[in-house]
């Protein structure tokens, strides 16, 4: 067989594997082993050990169970009902004001913790009830708060940038600074259709909910939400400015972020501080599990010249970089749909990095739209894991309609990525502007 | 058979706890680590022990994060398949897991008895014993295996996930 043909078998064994229900970090090993055996040699297979506990022995792998911790510390702390509150108490005179408060709330507490579903379950626990007690459609509320999580991967600190800045070698700083941008783009286009929509729907619909806040109720959300925000921008700068590298950024973060929790939440108990921690372990050993075991399944495409194959078969189509830049949107997009993002980076860039590279493509502009792409995988199924984190925390809400909630967000991302496409300042401006041009 | 539920599950937990004091341990040391930079101290030990605590939590987090559903899959196939379907393929998917987890255990339980054996240090300024590093692999693999050796008697018992008309939603 050509390496081409094994790369092909390849593709389709992994898949049928990881569709049977076997871990993805599990079923990476399995392929890897299989392959190594029946194309491979004894030495090919020996060095799968080394190779698995090799990656792992990373500085810089740390940052990410370090980010994980700082997630899942404010992520199990009352912040973000805090945080929804103060916007609440702050917007509620704005028409639809409800709604672009979530989505706010949603963009700044996708920025303290990084995470995703930790988003919309922190967001949407007090924001999608106070939503439709106030008259907003379920589903528009639900929609909301599923692509308002989203942003969790885009907005730094985001656990995405972080593998792809490991896996590529590019800067995660520079990656950092890339997602801010299209990050506030996307909460203002995101507040600007949910506003239209429930203001819509509301005039139509009136339902008067007489509310009123003094400044201190305004202020007192905010007053405990506040170190926790004071501890994301100092970091950031820390970082920028050269003074520390991410993981002893993310480490110093974690640290004040659990301070915080004991200080200002007297989150103190033991079974408190061991739910924190025991998520924290749970998801840094499920992604470095993956990482590990997609190092080894990088090895086994490359040990059998698979990933130089491919790459040179890609090369060979002779694409100008418009086309490529299409090809790969779709294939991350499809991608998406079926594997969370961390698999998608560490399974696919050993392939598309070397024709990105070739094609002289920005690998920092790549990373914006490439995260975009797996946001929408996050709110489309099959897979779409912020839906049922949703749907746990709005239960009386029918699936169904959080997906079609959620389906003009798809739309409106998608149509993101074309503008990115073809305007890549928006992504790369901010990098460029306070780091220099990338060498 | 429901002694030994409990007592695999009762064990991960204990091993969980280790790893969240061993991440917690990583955090503090970095930190002290960039404070001793700021005031002007050398660092020495602090970048190696951080890593080999972070490899320790790991393996050690494994069968936890496997008994909580916390090892991402793709249970697609989970969702359209009749029911005894359902049932062979988690079987068959029980399986393969505890292999792999076996595989990896032994491969570890080889690489700590070298590292022993030759006294093998871990590259850098501190170059701590990397034999405790590779020991958490076979302790975190092999009770990984135990733990899914658990769930495929419960899935024979008809205890199983694939048996719940609602099975747990997997994180991804």
């Amino acid at each position: 067989m050509t390496e081409l043909q094994i790369g092909a078998l390849l593709f389709a064994v992994t898949f049928a594997v990881l569709f049977s229900g076997i871990p993805i970090a599990f079923g990476l090993i399995l392929v890897s082993i299989g392959f190594l055996y029946i194309f491979g040699d004894a030495g090919g297979l020996s060095a799968i050990p080394n190779t698995f506990v090799g990656e792992l022995s990373n500085f810089a792998l740390l940052t990410i169970p370090l980010f994980v911790l700082l997630g899942s510390t404010i992520g199990a702390s009352r912040a973000g009902k805090d945080l929804y509150d103060s916007l609440h108490r702050w917007m509620y005179r704005i028409p639809g004001g409800l709604v672009i408060a979530n989505i706010f709330g949603c963009g700044v507490f996708a920025a303290m913790c990084g995470s995703s579903p930790a988003t919309a379950a922190a967001i949407g626990r007090v924001g999608i009830p106070e939503m439709i007690r106030h008259n907003v459609p379920p589903r528009l509320a639900t929609g909301a708060i599923a692509a308002g999580g989203t942003l969790g991967i885009l907005i730094p600190p985001s656990l995405t940038f972080i593998i792809y800045g490991i896996v590529t070698h590019t800067s995660i700083a520079r990656l950092f600074l890339a997602g801010v941008v299209p990050g506030i783009m996307l909460v203002l286009i995101f507040a600007a259709y949910a506003w239209a929509s429930s203001h819509r729907h509301l005039k139509n619909n009136p339902r008067q909910i007489i509310e009123s806040y003094t400044l201190s109720e305004k202020m007192s959300g905010l007053i405990r939400v506040l170190p926790f925000l004071a501890i994301i921008i100092s970091v950031t700068v820390v970082m920028y400015g050269g003074f520390a590298t991410p993981s002893e950024v993310a480490a110093i973060a974690a640290f004040l972020a659990l301070v915080m929790v004991v200080v200002v939440y007297r989150t103190w108990r033991i079974s408190e501080l061991w739910l924190i921690m025991r998520e924290a372990v749970r998801e840094s050993c499920m992604i470095l599990m993956i990482v590990a075991g997609a190092a080894v399944y990088a090895y086994m495409m490359s040990y059998l010249y698979i990933t130089q194959s491919l790459a040179e078969w890609m090369f060979g189509w002779g694409l100008g970089n418009w086309q490529l830049i299409l090809i790969l949107n779709v294939f991350l997009l499809i991608a998406g749909f079926f594997l969370p993002a961390v698999s998608i980076i560490l399974m696919s860039m050993p392939v598309i990095l070397p024709v990105l590279v070739n094609s002289h493509i920005d690998l920092v502009w790549f990373a914006v739209m490439m995260t975009i792409n797996l946001e929408i995988g996050l709110i489309h199924p099959p897979l779409g894991l912020n839906l049922f984190v949703i749907r746990g925390v709005a239960p009386d809400v029918p699936l169904r309609d959080i997906m079609m909630g959620a389906l003009p967000f798809v739309g409106i991302m998608l149509l993101f990525i074309v503008v990115l496409a073809v305007f890549p300042g928006i992504a790369t401006w901010l990098p460029n502007a306070l780091m220099g041009p990338a060498t | 058979m429901r002694f030994f539920d409990r007592w695999v599950t009762r064990a991960s937990t204990a091993m969980a706890a280790v790893a969240a004091l061993l991440l917690l341990a990583a955090t503090l040391i970095i930190t002290l680590m960039v404070v001793k930079r700021a005031i002007g101290l050398q660092n020495s030990w602090e970048l190696e022990i951080s890593i080999e605590l972070m490899i320790g939590a790991i393996f050690l987090a494994s069968p936890y994060t496997l008994a909580t559903g916390g090892h991402v899959k793709m249970d697609l196939l989970d969702a359209i398949l009749p029911a005894r379907a359902k049932h062979a393929l988690a079987l068959v998917a029980l399986t393969i897991g505890c292999l792999i987890c076996l595989y990896l255990g032994w491969e570890g339980l080889r690489m700590a008895r070298h590292a022993f054996v030759t006294g093998e240090r871990a590259l850098g300024i501190w170059q701590p014993l990397a034999w405790p590093k590779y020991a958490t692999i076979p302790i975190g693999m092999f009770m990984t295996a135990l733990q899914y050796a658990s769930g495929l008697i419960k899935e024979y018992d008809g205890r199983g996930n694939s048996h719940n008309e609602h099975p747990k939603e997997t994180a991804a």
